[in-house]
């Protein structure tokens, strides 16, 4: 499943409508998200600062 | 000089020494509103008939008596609807009662004028309104005044008034404050009340003032602290006062100058303006804060996040009274995924001990507002580092790694020629009273000022200066 199919399929679970006119913008927003989240989910959280979290 | 063009505690005390009337000084803004506004677009309403009626009742012993002040249109005022610069919102009823800031700011003597300019929801850097127009920037009207509290930094830039209150989440304070050449605090996450303002990102909104000197800032910090019970994320610590402190000097205080990411990406002139200030205050250089590339995206996750959930009714409802691109940008924020918010907010807890270390050995930190001058009006990108980037997010390149963990920092503009800069004064939380220390004794050395913008003196030297910018 394309990306772009993938978050249509997400918007209509929360009732989103996210119309042909719509999804190419946000689909570049969510890639720039994602770039975002790549950048957070690969950091290594040392535990002990974790648990004080 | 008008009387709009003074100073809010000049006003003030000529106010209270009986030299000049309360409604003198606020006809004198409303006439400087009629003769610039309609090239800057900094207002979305101006409230003559209001401002004069509470003029002629002034109390003239308040600290602000007579102080002309205007407000980002997502403050509640009693009995008018709050826009939060959308379409959306204007169908709302009014508001019952004024935000506690305006409340306080009015207890205080202050007159309120009018409501300004942003960028919808406050979603942006650059106050490029779809609905309301695009706020021009008073130094040079071809160019944006910075977002997204853009019409408080523009209207205070260019005179009209003396002090606005703005908000800022990721920057929308201190980028409008240093693009328009003025002094914009977002103090310590939780210190001011935002009851009764429309919310952007909950966890990391603030509320701030802008005015054309320290003094002024400061004096309105005093007036609006202390703890509110309409706002429960307000700290209740009681309020306590920097103006005292003024003129207590730097004796004492440890400056650093953060290097690493906040020398990377910014063009040459953005950083050329920390050396004066630095030299002057005998910082020391090159101070790192690790990962803040990583704060810059965690932030991101986290308004994207926080942001969306707040609309999401009307994004389900009225998505085509949105601005195109603040729906788009909601709508991605909306499907998330819930493990990268929740790791973005670990990682906030994280990255906040590392910055909290830094201040075991310093008071006050330095770092660039914005990576560059103004950028033009409908500029899309621009270079920074060798590399094209977008101009809307990338103007809060330098100040979304501070707010990230909610630190008090006032932008103090740079005195220089050409186009206006910003330098980020940095302190431990609730240690506002430092940031004010530093910024007097600067002021007294004439390395920052507010000057009043004219509009036209920096338009031939700004056009030669970046041509290559793509527009």
């Amino acid at each position: 499943m394309s990306c772009e199919a993938s978050l249509q399929q997400l918007a209509d679970l929360l009732n989103l409508d996210i119309c042909e006119d719509r999804l190419p913008g946000v689909a570049d927003n969510f890639e720039i998200l994602s770039h975002a989240a790549e950048l957070v989910m690969e950091f290594p959280i040392p535990d002990d600062e974790d648990e004080a979290a | 000089m008008s009387w709009n063009q003074s100073s809010a505690w000049e006003i003030a005390a000529a106010v209270r020494s009986g030299e000049v009337s309360a409604l003198e000084v606020v006809e004198a803004s409303l006439q400087a509103i009629r003769e610039r506004n309609g090239q800057l677009n900094c207002f979305t309403a101006v409230l003559s008939d209001e401002a004069r009626h509470r003029a002629r009742q002034c109390d003239r012993q308040l600290p602000l008596a007579g102080v002309p002040f205007a407000v980002k249109d997502l403050f509640d005022i009693a009995g008018r609807t709050t826009t939060a610069g959308s379409l959306i919102y204007r169908d709302r009823p009014p508001a019952r009662r004024d935000a506690t800031a305006v409340a306080r700011l009015q207890a205080a003597g202050a007159i309120l004028v009018g409501t300004l300019n942003m960028d919808e929801f406050a979603y942006g850097f650059v106050t490029e309104n779809h609905h309301y127009g695009s706020t021009a920037n008073p130094h040079d009207p071809q160019r944006m005044a910075g977002g997204s509290s853009g019409g408080s930094a523009a209207a205070v830039a260019a005179g009209l008034l003396p002090l606005t209150l703005g908000s800022d989440t990721n920057g929308s304070i201190r980028v409008p404050a240093a693009l328009c050449g003025v002094f914009g605090l977002r103090p310590t996450s939780g210190r001011l009340s935002r009851a009764g303002t429309v919310l952007f990102a909950p966890s990391l909104d603030c509320i701030g003032s802008f005015a054309r000197s320290t003094r002024d800032v400061a004096i309105a910090f005093d007036v609006l602290q202390g703890a509110d019970p309409r706002d429960r994320r307000c700290s209740d610590r009681p309020a306590d006062p920097v103006t005292p402190h003024l003129e207590a000097g730097i004796e004492g205080l440890k400056v650093g100058v953060l290097g690493g990411y906040f020398q990377e990406n910014a063009q040459s002139e953005a950083l050329s303006v920390l050396k004066p200030l630095a030299d002057a205050l005998n910082a020391a250089d090159g101070v790192s804060i690790p990962e803040s590339h990583r704060a810059r995206a965690a932030a991101y996750l986290i308004t994207a996040s926080e942001g969306a959930h707040l609309h999401l009714d009307e994004l389900r409802s009225r998505p085509d009274d949105f601005d195109p691109a603040t729906r788009d940008r909601f709508l991605a924020g909306a499907l998330l995924p819930a493990q990268w918010y929740l790791q973005a907010q670990r990682f906030r807890q994280w990255y906040r001990q590392q910055v909290e270390r830094l201040f075991q050995d310093f008071d006050v930190l330095l770092a660039p507002t914005t990576p560059c001058v103004a950028p033009h009006l409908g500029q899309k990108t621009m270079t920074l580092g060798g590399r094209e980037m977008p101009v809307r997010p990338h103007l809060g390149l330098f100040t979304q790694p501070i707010s990230f963990v909610g630190l008090p920092v006032l932008n103090v503009p740079v005195v220089r020629d050409g186009l206006p800069l910003g330098v980020q004064l940095i302190a431990a939380p609730y240690n506002e009273n430092s940031l004010f220390r530093v910024a007097t004794f600067l002021e007294a050395r004439k390395l920052i000022a507010g000057p009043i913008a004219s509009g036209s003196e920096n338009a031939s030297e700004a056009a030669s200066s970046d041509s290559k910018d793509k527009t």
